[in-house]
């Protein structure tokens, strides 16, 4: 759009355009005309403060040259990735408001040929709606509307806008209120349009508040629609869906270029303007489902902190930035870079940009990010650390221009604090940053929402999912290898690289970005918005747009926090047990939304309280019409109102059911995958109508909705229970009386009482079938898995073999147990892993006690390795109530080593260490790193009695019974304990170390200091020796294997391994082991070096 | 005993011998020695067989430009998707149907990387890597590419030191090669052992032949051939079973030795699953293992690599870990084609540290073929093969893969003079 790239798009690109934008002298004349086209753009755009023009300096970096456009003989498809609006000034020849400020909708996208577009959608105006009272007719429209006008204007605090205009137009119209059935008379409302979104709730306000017509009163009237969000308003109005595709038919828009007026805001290379009801949305199927080649951008920041302090923008630098821009369905990222302060050697594969000054660096990197105009942007964390980092590090640089890094010229990225609250995650303070028209999507938070994790550093993720740890360099080390030569900064940039690089992979593997865009094309809702809002905007804009074609409206709900419970989904008391006979397991299919289609479960249906005396007069409303549900609400049936719910949750249903009949033919795994995603999101968006209608804090919240929900499913499982137990009898000729052992929300456990795994997913199959049909379509009882063998602890804890077909089990199923909670030690997690493998694969409850003692035997006698025993907290601030381990842990290590001590935000790993009695627990924490070096003993009693007892009991006491507890955590094993002597503390500075003979342990007599055996044992010298030399052997191999995995990790040979990622298995066996090692050379080596 | 033919015994050994230890110490001294002597010994070669016209570059000196037409040398390191990783074997997620370990984890997939002091570069062209292994040094001639590769269009290895010549024939002198005694298993093959030591002894009518045989060299796998169980537990090193069995079978093998001993010069090398450390070179088993045999003279225990010269002939050999780990981990299908790599690359376990255990030496690594062996052998093989290999500048040296005995019954003869080498067979079940 600017000059310098129309010159590139003219040359054809036969030169090869310079790399350095220094390196213009060479350019000729026509590059001088050019440039000189280009000044003359600049001073105009200086004038009106807009930030930097795009530059061109890399074909590389560029988008290809957009192609030439004539709207009046061209179409313009797009797609569309992010919706928002701004104030500006009406076109001429554009519906709407013709004063000035008018709102404008902007949509940004990008074309199939890989071009970015801002398209400018004028005339959108916010309305909503209020009950009209009786008395107002027609003709006093035009009076509400200049007098609310006038009490709106006079109610702007301060007219910065100058705006001259507030009420549009008022108009009668007949609507359904959504909420409650009252037959399908309409009713009248006001539609009350207003020139801009804050009048909305301005208008509606005084309408409650004020006399605004001495005739007429409405201070009782209620609002309708009045808390919807202006970009939602006008997608549903429009009928655009998130992400779909937009096409601008040819005739019917203007495009903007140097000498349109108005000029281009955007650094887009195309932008357009069109009326809002002049341009085609597509919806998402067939062609349209298609995804343009969009750019995302994924980087790192590294910072030189200083010792013992988390880096602060005001003070350290930042010293390298990685860059990795991969193409929507590419494998490779098209640019690798990383821009450097001071020298750094050539990576190969990487660009590596060096700069000597930090404010230029950064000056470069927010070019580079103009230039490549991503349109969306990952990473790891950046919303709330890179992002805002970079910002305030400018800022404090005083970088002109660098805060520009979105698309509109004159609008700066400034950080804000956002509060999300949700169901789902809870409350969570975020940063959160603009970038007009490019979608920050954090890796972070997309883990965040979607997985349960035991912890979400990126090591601990990238272990996860792709099974790789990632090098990891201490903050401490981070500052000496910027300080060191060229070699040391490549160093930390192939690291920081990797960094960049591991949020694409990641995002691949977990088709993050094609699932987000599946679930806003199904729920309607921008990308961005599914990050940074809760569940209830996508039920809301399917509500919204289902409403919209049948004439209703939604009332406004203010939030009462009401108290007002009801009963949740019950479970059938489980029979507790170890169950070696195959589990058949019937579920009931989308269990909740199923209900709400069954029994025609809407706001639409719903006979309001008290309102059916009134509808059985006035509409003729026949008792059989009416269903009562088991929470004695009443909905009147589909024949008489479909309702818009059930409706909703049958597309998405019909979708999903689409979706995995694909899944099941496809065979590629990758398609596998994006198929799979698409099942899930519509599933988790069906599930979540649910969900609109429970929640208290909602847009519209209806108890009577989500209580007869929950009510018919408790019935269901409890008529499931008896029909099942009623039919499979010995008296009907069955094998044996079938007997639910439990009943869990949208499942029911059977034991029929058969031996073999076939006879019981036939009778599974049958049973399924034969509940089915007494339940009213669609609800669906599905035979889906036997387990076997099962293992029933309690109330949602239970684990099983999970079989689908005879021949082969699927995986083991654990629920409740203990095998991701954060707050205990992998020991737990990998040991009762251990067992249920043992209990439920091997069938050996023998082997898997015997394999309990073990490791209990193991953790006495501080036989287990570390790692296990870490429990990880993070440290979110120093001054908890309560005396908290961790702080307390991290308050020590600085008294000893400021430098690598824990700090704010940093997760604290420790382990409880053996103490004087009654010593508190939080006193016990140690750095294991520290109890590694200086043989601190671990409290092995606090393992076994606060972590490992509780977890172990559940799941042997349905196999061994009351004796559990003596069998496992109190025989012959638990004798023997070795106490280390620690090398540290107590009376560790007055003991003084006697050598002890190498077979019996007993003091060396006198004469003997110097041998390894004492007379007694000398004669088995051979044997002792064999077994000092075993010990050996072990340790040397797994000191091989450590260290050359971390060479490999680190991604060389010649290179010294520095990682400190804690949070990898391996990190402190690599230590232990050295340690271990040296002392048993020590060991072998009193037997005296083998000469010959 | 037989009167023995006189030859001069010289132990080159030492170098493996370690005297102090020191763990604290990491693997990339040892590459890095490996890198900087090989480059040294390999830069005459280079420009022997290139000329002077190709520059020799260091990777940092590219400065990731394309079109660079030279030669790197660098240590080749291979990213396999399945080699062996502790990682991935404590992984809690893999936990469930845990596979076995591989026999072999070469892929055509496998990644092949040169890496310098400083840098790694992706190669690709006239490479076969999938009979290359990760730690062998190499000359690469080939030009640079905008995708980051190194298209290579011929290679270079050091192919070992200088040999010495081998004095002109006197009368034949052998040298006994076995290995893979397997004590623990020695109850099924007694009788060929007693044949062994019959003709070790020259009482099967073949005193003559016995008077020429100067050494016996044990190559490793005396005790026991094959891994120890491991009690499943959480613990950073696997503790062992018990090794009652193994402590008797030391027992009877120093009766076993004593008594070869007395026939001729007998050294032991220990091996891979044999009672001594783990890592190579594995030191020599100790004195008091072997009381009866260790008061004999001619009987000592070696390290695994050892290094002889007898008379002038110069013997190479390990107890075949290296072999056995390159068959793992790469394409080669023969023990015998595993070992003359390891020659044509001038070093002896290339594989070490990285697959293969080894000492985190931070002076030195004494596994360069400095000087070009007369004779090159690996213990523990499937099956005997042998072949005498020609190197450059009429270099010859006799390559033997030594049968495991328990497995074979038969050793491997080597005529120090002719270099021929044969096999004898002691099974009593044999036709």
């Amino acid at each position: 759009m600017d000059g310098k790239r129309k010159f590139n798009g003219t040359s054809n690109g036969h030169a090869k355009k310079p790399r350095n934008p220094d390196e213009d002298e060479e350019m000729g004349f026509e590059a001088e005309l050019a440039a000189f086209e280009n000044s003359e753009d600049m001073d105009q755009t200086l004038l009106m403060g807009d930030g930097p023009e795009n530059q061109t300096t890399s074909e590389r970096w560029s988008r290809p040259p957009p192609p030439e456009l004539d709207p009046s003989k061209h179409n313009l498809e797009f797609q569309q990735l992010d919706v928002e609006n701004y104030l500006g000034q009406p076109l001429p020849g554009m519906p709407g408001a013709q004063i000035g400020p008018v709102p404008v909708v902007r949509m940004f996208g990008v074309t199939m040929e890989g071009n970015s577009v801002c398209c400018h959608v004028h005339g959108f105006c916010p309305y909503f709606y209020i009950e009209a009272p009786r008395q107002f007719e027609e003709h006093h429209c035009e009076k509400l509307q200049k007098a609310l006008d006038q009490k709106v204007i006079a109610d702007i605090r301060n007219n910065k806008d100058n705006v001259q205009e507030a009420v549009l137009m008022v108009e009668l119209v007949e609507k359904l209120n959504i909420h409650g059935y009252n037959g399908d008379k309409k009713q009248r409302y006001i539609k009350i349009s207003v020139t801009l979104p804050r009048f909305v709730a301005a208008a509606s306000r005084l309408l409650k508040k004020e006399v605004i017509m001495s005739e007429i009163d409405f201070q009782d009237c209620r609002a309708f629609e009045n808390n919807i969000d202006f970009d939602i308003r006008f997608m549903v109005d429009t009928d655009v869906v998130g992400c779909n595709w937009i096409e601008l038919p040819m005739g019917h828009w203007r495009i903007r270029n140097s000498h349109s007026k108005p000029l281009p805001e955007s650094r887009c290379q195309i932008e357009v303007d069109v009326a809002f009801d002049r341009f085609i949305s597509h919806e998402p199927e067939g062609e349209w489902s298609k995804v343009a080649p969009f750019r995302i951008l994924s980087f790192d920041i590294e910072c030189a902190g200083r010792k013992g302090i988390f880096p602060e923008a005001k003070m350290d630098p930042v010293i390298q930035i990685a860059n990795m821009v991969i193409r929507q369905g590419e494998r490779e990222p098209f640019i690798r870079n990383v821009f450097t302060l001071n020298q750094c050697a050539p990576i190969i594969g990487s660009q590596v940009l060096c700069h000597d000054k930090e404010t230029q660096m950064l000056d470069k990197w927010s070019a580079f990010v103009r230039e490549v105009d991503p349109d969306i942007l990952t990473g790891y964390n950046i919303n709330n650390f890179d992002f805002p980092y970079l910002i305030n590090r400018a800022a404090h640089l005083k970088v002109k221009n660098f805060e520009y890094l979105g698309r509109i010229k004159n609008i700066r990225s400034v950080i804000k604090e956002q509060m999300l609250q949700s169901k789902q995650m809870g409350r969570r303070e975020n940063q959160y940053v603009n970038f007009e028209g490019r979608v920050p999507f954090d890796l972070l938070f997309v883990l965040l929402r979607d997985y349960k994790l035991r912890s979400y550093t990126l090591n601990a993720v990238s272990y996860h999912f792709l099974q790789e740890q990632k090098e990891d360099v201490h903050h401490s080390i981070i500052t000496d290898l910027q300080n060191g030569d060229e070699q040391t900064r490549r160093r930390l940039a192939m690291y920081c690289l990797k960094d960049a690089y591991l949020p694409l992979r990641l995002l691949e593997k977990l088709m993050a970005i094609v699932n987000y865009m599946e679930m806003a094309r199904v729920t309607g809702v921008p990308l961005e918005s599914l990050l940074t809002r809760g569940q209830q905007i996508k039920v809301l804009s399917q509500l919204l747009r289902k409403a919209k074609t049948k004439g209703f409206i939604m009332p406004s709900y203010t939030s009462q926090g009401s108290d007002e419970q009801y009963e949740g989904a019950t479970v059938i008391e489980p029979k507790r047990g170890y169950y070696a006979d195959p589990i058949s397991t019937l579920d009931f299919a989308s269990l909740y939304p199923s209900i709400m289609m069954a029994h025609n479960l809407c706001y639409t249906t719903l006979v309001l309280g008290g309102t059916r005396e009134k509808l059985r007069e006035q509409e003729n409303l026949q008792d059989d019409q009416v269903e009562r549900t088991p929470a004695n609400n009443y909905f009147v049936k589909s024949e008489v109102r479909r309702g818009l719910l059930p409706e909703i949750l049958e597309s998405l249903l019909a979708a999903r059911k689409r979706a995995k009949n694909d899944l099941k033919v496809e065979t590629d795994p990758f398609k596998r995958k994006v198929l799979d995603g698409r099942q899930l999101a519509l599933k988790i968006s069906a599930n979540s109508v649910y969900g609109f209608t429970g929640a208290q804090v909602g847009k519209l919240p209806c108890l009577e909705i989500s209580g007869s929900v929950t009510a018919y499913g408790r019935t269901m499982i409890e008529m499931t229970k008896n029909e099942v137990e009623s039919h499979y009898t010995q008296a009907n000729g069955y094998e044996n009386n079938a007997v639910v052992i439990y009943g869990d929300t949208d499942s029911v456990m059977v034991n029929f009482g058969v031996k073999t795994l076939e006879r019981s997913m036939e009778l599974g199959r049958e049973a399924a079938e034969l509940v089915s049909s007494k339940f009213v379509h669609p609800i669906k009882l599905e035979f889906e898995k036997v387990y076997y063998p099962y293992l029933l602890i309690n109330k949602k804890r239970y684990a099983g073999l999970y079989f689908t077909r005879p021949d082969t089990y699927d995986k083991m199923d654990c629920k409740g147990i203990e095998t991701v909670r954060r707050d205990n030690s992998p020991l737990v997690a990998n040991l009762m892993n251990s067992c249920l493998q043992k209990l439920l694969i091997e069938r050996d409850p023998d082997g898997a006690v015997a394999y309990v003692k073990q490791v209990i035997a193991d953790l006495l006698c501080n036989r287990i390795d570390i790692s296990h025993l870490v429990i990880t907290k993070e440290l979110a601030k120093t001054d908890y109530a309560a005396k908290q381990a961790h702080v307390e842990l991290a308050a020590k290590m600085k008294k000893r080593d400021p430098g690598t001590a824990p700090k704010l935000g940093d997760r604290v790993p420790y382990v409880i260490c053996a103490a004087a009695k009654n010593t508190p627990a939080y006193q016990k924490a140690e750095d294991p790193l520290y109890v590694l070096e200086n043989s601190v003993p671990i409290d092995a009693t606090y393992y076994l009695e606060q972590q490992l007892s509780k977890p172990l009991l559940r799941i042997f006491e349905p196999i061994l019974g009351d004796n559990a507890e003596s069998i496992l955590l109190k025989g012959e094993h638990t004798r023997t304990r070795t106490v280390v002597t620690s090398k540290v503390g107590g009376l560790a500075g007055f003991m003084t170390k006697k050598t002890a003979c190498l077979g019996c342990k007993s003091l060396m007599p006198k004469g003997y200091e110097q041998a390894c055996l004492c007379p007694h044992c000398e004669p088995r010298m051979s044997e002792l020796y064999q077994k000092e030399v075993g010990a050996k052997r072990e340790l040397e191999e797994t000191f091989s294997r450590l260290w050359t995995e971390c060479q490999r990790c680190q991604e060389s040979l010649h290179e010294e391994v520095i990682c400190s990622n804690r949070d990898c298995p391996i990190f402190y066996m690599r230590q232990k082991v050295r340690m271990d090692l040296d002392n048993q050379e020590k060991r072998v080596m009193r037997f005296g070096l083998a000469e010959w | 005993m037989t009167n023995r033919l006189e030859t001069k015994y010289e132990n080159l050994s030492s170098i493996f011998l370690l005297k102090g230890h020191d763990y604290q110490k990491q693997f990339c001294h040892l590459y890095a020695h490996r890198l900087a002597e090989m480059t040294r010994l390999l830069t005459p070669l280079v420009q022997k067989k290139w000329g002077n016209k190709e520059p020799i570059k260091k990777l940092c000196e590219l400065r990731g430009e394309q079109d660079i037409h030279c030669i790197l040398i660098g240590t080749i390191f291979k990213h396999q998707a399945h080699k062996p990783s502790i990682l991935r074997d404590i992984s809690e997620e893999n936990q469930l149907a845990p596979q076995p370990p591989r026999q072999n984890y070469s892929d055509p997939e496998d990644k092949i990387v040169l890496e310098d002091e400083l840098q790694r570069v992706r190669l690709q062209g006239e490479i076969n890597g999938q009979f290359l292994a990760t730690g062998v040094v190499c000359a690469a001639l080939g030009g640079t590419d905008s995708d980051g590769f190194f298209n290579v269009e011929d290679m270079l290895f050091y192919e070992s030191g200088p040999q010495k010549p081998l004095a002109p024939i006197k009368t034949s002198r052998f040298l006994v090669l076995a290995s893979g005694l397997d004590q623990l298993q020695a109850h099924k093959f007694v009788e060929a052992l007693n044949l062994f030591q019959y003709w070790l002894a020259g009482s099967l009518g073949n005193s003559k032949e016995a008077s020429s045989m100067v050494r016996l060299i044990v190559a490793g796998n005396s005790v026991r051939s094959s891994a120890m169980a491991h009690v499943p537990t959480l613990q950073v090193a696997r503790t062992q079973a018990n090794a009652n069995d193994t402590v008797q079978a030391v027992t009877q093998l120093d009766q076993w030795f004593a008594s070869w001993a007395r026939c001729l010069p007998v050294d032991i090398m220990a091996g891979a699953y044999d009672p001594a450390n783990f890592m190579l070179p594995q030191q020599p088993f100790h004195k008091c293992m072997f009381p009866q045999a260790a008061q004999l003279a001619t009987f000592q225990a070696v390290t695994n690599p050892y290094s002889c010269r007898l008379d002038e002939a110069l013997v190479v050999g390990t107890s075949g870990q290296n072999v056995s780990d390159l068959l793992r981990s790469t394409a080669l299908d023969s023990a015998l084609d595993a070992l003359r790599c390891t020659l044509t690359w001038g070093h002896i376990a290339p594989s070490a540290p990285d697959t293969l255990a080894c000492y985190p030496y931070i002076d030195s690594d004494p596994f360069i073929l400095r000087e070009c062996p007369h004779v090159y052998y690996a213990g523990n093989c499937e099956s005997f093969a042998t072949e005498l290999h020609e190197g450059a500048e009429g270099k010859r040296t006799r390559l033997v893969c030594v049968p495991k005995f328990s497995k074979t019954q038969s050793v491997a003869v080597v005529d120090l003079d002719t270099l021929d080498c044969r096999l004898v067979n002691f099974s009593v079940n044999a036709e």
